[in-house]
């Protein structure tokens, strides 16, 4: 069992989503920052999307009652135990911990999420597929709400499999100051914008607003227009989209948007350059560079080689 | 139904397209009985991770991007047969006792002021008037009702209420509809109903489908 001793707003647990419920209303919720989430889970063996608790806001103050294995991912966040021994583990790693310790996660050198995976997974009900946690239609995960101190989270039993403590080096850490540069896709109604404010979406130093959060992430800086404004239909969203609604700000929508909306659509935000936005804090400075379907499709094939080669790894140091 | 010729494919994400069809900027019922039917036959093929049916659109993702192109090949030649006779499903019909006004309608009266009617004939309009789901999205449950008579159209709320009940038959521009979740909304609220639009112990999870018919029917009108 996990008890939250403390926790920020929008401490959640999540796996890596929902989908095929879209037709009903239902989001696809899960891991805003979705790299770290499956590298968490690799790093402990875990094959079938087990549940973690996702923390946007640190610090996290965690308390155990039984020996786990777990891996902290995501933020660069310091990581301490409380007992006398004060042990220090880098971020992007898995180590065991002992009853009765209470472990503290934050604050953060770089990034703004962390995600505390365990082995076997938060032990939630499967709601429609998924544990993870659907604030709008308040299901899945902890009750189907945010996670508050005195909260206790079951955990799936943990097999006596000897892990050796090891952390990962990972890929792209996020850069505080300098601009974060996210590669999209442009397409749909991007071809109607004027030419001058096309070139200004991608020269343009976008800063990562502070009502950025589970829902979307929105950039501030020279406003952007649609002339004449336009008007759209309903239509289905995906995260990653970035809407340009009448106020001329960017929103680059995330796992919780709605699955319908109207406002119009500049492009896709690669998957992969997505962890990078919602691990930026506010303030952050973005830039978006256009890329093609197929320099996309290489850009996944490479994160796709990185997972296989770790999990490979991995599997050799069990044998 | 035979399709017409004016649909588009686009595709927008490594793993996703747009099936669009027409080019309205109204909702039109006959492009969008195209949409059901293309929705009913496509969401089983394999190759398909989810549909999502908007309004006169389809967003359809697949399992594996690297076969999209295959994937939209397949689409184009099923929808391009000449001969194609589309199953679309047939609807439910589903009826709303609705309480007017009161703590559950706060904006009935200011509405029905800005359209011009006494609140007893805004009603009336309301619940006389036939509605049509045409797909769901806003929110779990929730459903986009075209058929709102254009003289009850109300613009949004300029701030948004943080948190409505669930429930609430509500107006939203030119869209009618009924709050599944209490959630923040910025549409005014002329009623409520009892009725549950989404649970998760139902399997379909949503009360309302693409295709429903839905009429409102006076239960009261509180002052």
């Amino acid at each position: 069992m996990i008890e939250i001793i403390k926790c920020g707003p929008q401490t959640t647990i999540q796996d890596i989503g929902r989908d095929g419920y879209s037709r009903y209303g239902v989001g696809k919720s899960g891991a805003l920052d979705q790299y770290a989430y499956r590298l968490g889970n690799i790093l402990l063996g875990n094959k079938n999307n087990e549940a973690a608790i996702e923390s946007l806001v640190h610090p996290l103050v965690i308390k155990f009652n039984v020996s786990l294995d777990l891996a902290i991912v995501g933020a660069d966040a310091h990581l301490s135990c409380r007992d006398g021994s004060q042990e220090f583990w880098p971020s992007c790693s898995r180590f065991k911990v002992k009853p009765d310790e209470q472990l503290s996660i934050g604050p953060s050198r770089g990034g703004s999420i962390s995600y505390v995976c365990v082995r076997g997974g938060i032990e939630v009900d499967r709601i429609l597929g998924s544990r993870s946690t659907d604030l709008k239609g308040k299901f899945g995960g902890h009750q189907g709400r945010m996670l508050q101190s005195g909260d206790r989270l079951a955990v799936a039993k943990n097999e006596t499999r000897n892990l050796r403590s090891l952390g990962v080096h990972p890929l792209r850490m996020v850069a505080e100051k300098k601009p974060l540069f996210l590669r999209m896709l442009a397409n749909l109604e991007f071809e109607q914008l004027d030419h001058n404010y096309q070139e200004k979406l991608f020269t343009t130093d976008w800063v990562v607003s502070r009502q950025s959060n589970r829902v979307g992430s929105r950039l501030e800086g020279s406003p952007l227009y649609f002339s004449p404004p336009i008007e759209m239909l309903s239509h289905g969203l995906m995260p990653g989209l970035v809407q340009l609604p009448p106020n001329g700000a960017p929103i680059v929508l995330l796992g919780d948007a709605q699955v319908s909306g109207g406002y119009p659509r500049l492009g896709y935000i690669i998957e992969e350059d997505l962890r990078l936005i919602v691990q930026a804090r506010p303030g952050q400075t973005i830039r978006l560079v256009r890329i093609s379907y197929d320099e996309a499709s290489r850009i996944k094939e490479s994160y796709e080689l990185y997972f296989l080669k770790v999990e490979q790894m991995l599997e050799a140091q069990h044998d | 139904m035979k399709l017409n010729g004016h649909i588009n494919i686009k595709r927008i994400n490594l793993d996703a397209l747009i099936i669009e069809v027409g080019d309205h900027t109204e909702p039109d019922i006959a492009l969008q009985k195209e949409i059901w039917g293309l929705d009913h036959n496509i969401r089983c093929w394999p190759e398909v991770l989810d549909v999502v049916p908007g309004v006169n659109n389809l967003l359809i993702k697949v399992k594996h991007a690297e076969s999209i192109d295959h994937f939209i090949v397949k689409l184009k030649s099923f929808i391009a047969e000449s001969d194609r006779d589309l199953i679309i499903p047939k609807g439910r019909s589903h009826k709303f006792l609705v309480s007017y006004g009161g703590p559950g309608g706060p904006d009935l009266a200011a509405a029905a002021k800005f359209c011009g009617f006494s609140i007893d004939d805004f009603v009336l309009k309301h619940a006389s008037a036939k509605y049509t789901v045409f797909c769901l999205g806003a929110h779990p449950g929730f459903g986009y009702l075209g058929g709102l008579p254009k003289a009850l159209r109300i613009p949004r709320l300029e701030t948004p209420r943080p948190s409505v009940a669930a429930g609430s038959v509500a107006i939203g521009g030119t869209q009618a509809g009924i709050i599944a979740s209490s959630l923040a909304s910025g549409w005014r609220l002329i009623g409520c109903t009892d009725t549950k639009l989404f649970s998760i112990n139902d399997d379909p999870p949503a009360l309302l489908a693409p295709g429903d018919s839905i009429e409102f029917d006076i239960k009261e009108v509180l002052g």
